[in-house]
């Protein structure tokens, strides 16, 4: 008898960590899909390189002559 | 304002939850519209309506559920008592209350708390993935210059219309990977200067938050007006140094790495969404799996299923079950037996739902589900223990 509920204690104690396992994991990746940011890690990562800051502004300087990024080197930048 | 216990009850009761909704409610960028600094009238007014709907929507769902063991006229008996002047003789149902239900009701208003965060969290992230801000007016939030500088302004209806005349892309859908700006100041009444950069973070003016205080810019340059030189002829000189011999306007790099510009000196701004390829690509990549996949009809019919099972289980009171068994279940087994027994169904019905990538058939590997037995066994050892061995 005592056995038994020792047994249904751990039971419910993993039961409850999992459970808060669960819904952490589901806040968090609510939370990844829904982030307000004005501007991405991987935007910010690019401009840091002098290099590929250069090219993105010879990119955006082609977009104001264009006004199509298809004909700007967007896609071999990034 | 006297501290009556009335006020106190109302606090608790439709104050408190209220401001717990809108806390939790405007997230990240929009939490500009919570403001600490708000004079308590004011944020105690906005929180009542959220606060009487989490309310009733609380004592609704206690009331289906788990059912109150009094009636609703002693409950209205209580509350008339709690919020009058004292000059009423307190009820016998109230002074019941006082001494054996508190801790109820104590537990109760800290579920009602929970509820109430627990909404406003996933009311204003149903809001951003079902991008009804986007879509509709009376959703959107009112930090209208996260809409401008996140580039979500040319998904909204009027944008996204004239943007697809101007657009090659008919079926455009920008995701913005970086907001390019040209930002001309006026530094004194003759003199402007122009600064182009990419926008990383904005202030807002604590007072007004429709009004921007500051932009900050990173890989900043500014523009300075060429000096002309002629030569002795009267011909103008030439640099062949120079880029953009063309233009009017020399652009010079600012050294530094943020730089932060004053917004009541801007007299204009003019932005440039530089497009997200990567999320672009996942979101045709996407499409196009939906179009394929019969996966995506399996998967719906999982969540409505789970959806209508855990409904179930919330509202059993309200069905005309005669059935022995299910009548021990629902009225004996304690909420968190239910609450396995909901898991255990779920992963049955997850069996069923593949997540094997294939356009023209569902497929269903016993790998996968020999791989799903084994990392949930935990389930039915619960099951069995706080659910079927009572039931036996």
């Amino acid at each position: 008898m005592e056995n038994n509920k020792t047994l249904e204690n751990i039971l419910a104690a993993i039961g409850v960590l999992t459970l808060a396992a669960i819904v952490y994991n589901g806040l968090k990746s609510l939370t990844s899909q829904t982030e307000t940011a004005v501007i991405s890690k991987d935007a910010v990562k690019a401009i840091q390189n002098p290099e590929t800051a250069e090219k993105l502004r010879e990119a955006v300087d082609k977009y104001h002559d264009t006004g199509d990024w298809d004909k700007t080197e967007l896609k071999s930048i990034l | 304002m006297n501290l009556t216990l009335g006020f106190i009850a109302f606090f608790i009761a439709i104050v408190i939850p209220g401001i717990l909704f809108r806390r939790f409610f405007f997230y990240g960028e929009f939490s500009k519209q919570f403001n600490t600094k708000d004079p308590v009238l004011h944020s105690i007014f906005f929180s009542i309506i959220p606060g009487i709907v989490i309310q009733l929507a609380c004592f609704t769902i206690y009331a289906a559920t788990l059912g109150f063991e009094i009636s609703f006229s002693d409950i209205f008996t209580i509350f008339r008592d709690f919020t009058s002047d004292n000059t009423q003789d307190t009820d016998q149902v109230t002074q019941n209350f006082i001494n054996n239900d508190i801790t109820t009701f104590f537990i109760y208003t800290v579920c009602v708390f929970t509820f109430s965060a627990l909404a406003g969290f996933a009311l204003s992230r149903l809001i951003r993935v079902q991008k009804w801000d986007m879509k509709y007016k009376l959703f959107r939030f009112q930090n209208q210059w996260y809409y401008v500088f996140s580039g979500e302004v040319l998904n909204m209806k009027k944008f996204e219309e004239a943007h697809r005349y101007s657009s090659n892309d008919k079926t455009f859908e920008q995701d913005t990977f970086m907001t390019y700006a040209d930002i001309l100041l006026s530094v004194n009444e003759d003199k402007k200067e122009l600064y182009s950069g990419y926008v990383v973070d904005y202030d807002l003016i604590s007072d007004d938050n429709t009004q921007l205080d500051k932009i900050y810019l990173i890989d900043t340059h500014r523009y300075k007006k060429k000096e002309i030189k002629h030569d002795q002829n009267g011909n103008e000189i030439i640099d062949p140094n120079e880029e953009n011999t063309s233009k009017s306007r020399n652009r010079i790099k600012v050294p530094g790495d943020i730089f932060v510009l004053n917004a009541r000196n801007i007299v204009n701004l003019n932005l440039t969404y530089v497009p997200s390829l990567k999320k672009k690509e996942e979101k045709e990549r996407k499409k196009l799996e939906i179009k394929k996949n019969r996966i995506i009809t399996v998967q719906i019919v999982y969540l409505l299923s789970l959806l209508l099972i855990i409904l179930i289980h919330f509202f059993y009171r309200l069905l005309p079950i005669k059935n022995p068994v299910l009548i021990t279940y629902f009225y004996d087994i304690s909420f968190f037996g239910k609450f396995i027994t909901i898991i255990l169904i779920n992963l049955f019905l997850s069996f069923f739902v593949t997540t094997e990538e294939s356009p023209k058939e569902i497929k269903y590997s016993i790998k996968y589900i020999l791989l799903k037995l084994s990392s949930f066994i935990i389930w039915p050892l619960l099951f069995y223990f706080f659910v079927l061995k009572k039931l036996m």
